[in-house]
């Protein structure tokens, strides 16, 4: 068995992990299961839902998971919330209701709610959006446009709020304490692992906090150019499994 | 053009010949901050060498560092984006450097070494002016080529000091490699870089991380080693100290070092 120099793997899902189709390669779950053999802990960190991970999680023993990029991260029984406050979340959704066209879902504590039907999410239809503000846990909201690009979409947007960019169209609305790295440090310190014992997988703008702050960061080759462009390690593409790629390398020796 | 950053060379540029922080230099920097401009530096020296101007100007988050093969996190204290010399090429440029009177400067991840007898003889390679920062900063090796064949960092850089300036010309040219870039530097320097890897590159990808298109970006130097930010840039500014192929490569030409020539192209900013 090699030695492996890290404590912890981290990897993001989407186009780092999954291929583009979403799958994932036998060759790749092998690797991970080797690293984790050889003492590393294995984490994930995603802007999905834990129940679009779920199947993933039934094949990969992940010690822990940070979900809803940050906002829901679950370590065993332990679960940290980053929630987006009710006061804010009104004041945004009233805005969104308001911009004609606007595609609206929100990840809540029962589930995923849209202003209209979106196949591929499964979302509960509401046309009274807004009054899940004051009803439910709400862990993001995003939005998207069919005909404006998101660029141009204005929001006033509360001091306790950010905004991310998922796919370059996609909106992602999440409370400041709801970030990657955020739940990165509470599954490292669960663990008592150091942020330097860390190895980053990614390859859009929210892992970029990620693979600066990890001991190495690591840019699959189909990342976007400023993510390549700070990390300390480029790998294979995700189609190419470069994740395992870079961790078999890791492992020999 | 509604200019959003800015990148600064220390030495020569920010620096005045006596290698402080001019006091109008500093109140730009903190007028522009204000203002909500981003101020970088882009700088040969490593993070360790770093420690004087970044407690002295709070409002810089950024630099990258070694020429560009490494970027810093200054709130963080973490180095990022590291780009070495390739392995097989740092023992090239050092079997040839032995063959010469040259004094290697190694800049590794957390250190920067030169050889400890080199250190005396500072003045020899023209590099007189930096004892007191050598002095706190340079890590010292009994022997740097025996160092460098024993350590397994990443080389970020590999400088060049000879005692004879004429002399890098003749090592730039022995060196020439497809993944090296070489550069000079100071009276007597050939810096190495791996290719790609420049102030430039290390500009263009901390816009990269901030969303700030390069043509909103100022990039001030004085040296051969900023011809590749100047470049980069919306707006390349060069010191009026600077010699005349920088100042060609450049889109202005400011004032001195010790004239306020800083000052006047961060205030462009504005």
């Amino acid at each position: 068995m090699g030695l492996f120099p890290y404590r912890a793997v981290i990897v993001d899902f989407d186009r780092t992990l999954l291929r583009t189709d979403k799958s994932i390669s036998d060759h790749t779950i092998r690797v991970l299961r080797e690293c984790c053999q050889s003492g590393a802990r294995l984490f994930a960190a995603t802007a999905r839902p834990e129940r679009a991970i779920q199947a993933y999680c039934d094949t990969i023993a992940f010690d822990a998971v940070t979900t809803l990029n940050g906002a829901r991260t679950i370590v065993g029984d332990d679960v940290y919330e980053a929630l987006i406050s009710n006061r804010s979340a009104e004041y945004v959704l009233q805005q969104l209701n308001a911009m004609e066209g606007a595609v609206i879902s929100v990840e809540t504590g029962s589930g995923l709610y849209a202003s209209i039907d979106i196949p591929v999410w499964q979302p509960t239809v509401t046309d009274d959006i807004c009054s899940l503000a004051g009803q439910e846990k709400i862990y993001k909201i995003l939005v998207s446009h069919p005909q404006i690009p998101i660029s141009r979409i204005c929001l006033d947007l509360p001091e306790d709020l950010y905004t991310t960019v998922a796919d370059q169209k996609l909106i992602q609305i999440m409370s400041k304490e709801a970030t990657k790295w955020n739940g990165i440090l509470r599954m490292l310190e669960s663990f008592q692992i150091q942020t330097e014992q860390a190895i980053y997988f990614g390859d859009d703008n929210d892992d970029t906090e990620p693979i600066m702050k990890c001991g190495c960061g690591v840019a699959v080759g189909n990342a976007l150019p400023s993510v390549l462009g700070i990390a300390d390690y480029i790998t294979e593409s995700n189609d190419e499994d470069g994740v395992a790629a870079f961790l078999s390398g890791l492992i020999k020796g | 053009m509604n200019f959003q950053l800015i990148a600064l060379d220390l030495d020569g540029t920010l620096l005045n010949s006596r290698k402080e922080i001019p006091a109008e230099a500093a109140e730009a920097i903190r007028a522009v901050t204000a203002a909500g401009k981003t101020v970088i530096f882009a700088t040969g020296r490593a993070v360790c060498e770093l420690e004087e101007q970044i407690a002295l100007l709070p409002q810089v988050r950024y630099a990258a560092f070694a020429s560009g093969a490494g970027l810093y996190d200054i709130k963080e204290k973490k180095t990022f984006g590291l780009r070495g010399v390739p392995a097989g090429q740092a023992g090239r440029i050092l079997s040839i450097a032995r063959t010469k009177d040259v004094m290697p400067q190694i800049v590794t991840p957390d250190a920067d070494v030169i050889q400890a007898s080199h250190m005396e003889q500072l003045e020899h390679f023209h590099m007189g002016v930096y004892r007191p920062m050598y002095e706190r900063a340079m890590t010292l090796v009994p022997d740097i080529y025996a160092f460098a064949e024993a350590c397994h960092e990443p080389f970020l850089k590999i400088n060049l000091y000879h005692a004879d300036p004429e002399e890098r010309f003749r090592t730039r040219a022995q060196l020439e490699f497809p993944d090296l870039d070489l550069v000079y530097s100071e009276v007597s320097s050939v810096e190495c870089s791996a290719a790609g890897v420049s102030k430039g590159s290390g500009l263009e990808r901390l816009c990269g991380l901030l969303g700030v298109p390069l043509n909103a970006c100022i990039a001030v130097g004085d040296a051969e080693n900023d011809i590749p930010m100047l470049r980069a840039a919306g707006l390349g500014i060069a010191m009026g100290n600077a010699p005349a192929h920088v100042k060609t490569a450049a889109d202005r030409v400011v004032s001195d070092l010790d004239h306020g020539g800083c000052a006047q192209a961060i205030m462009m900013l504005l």
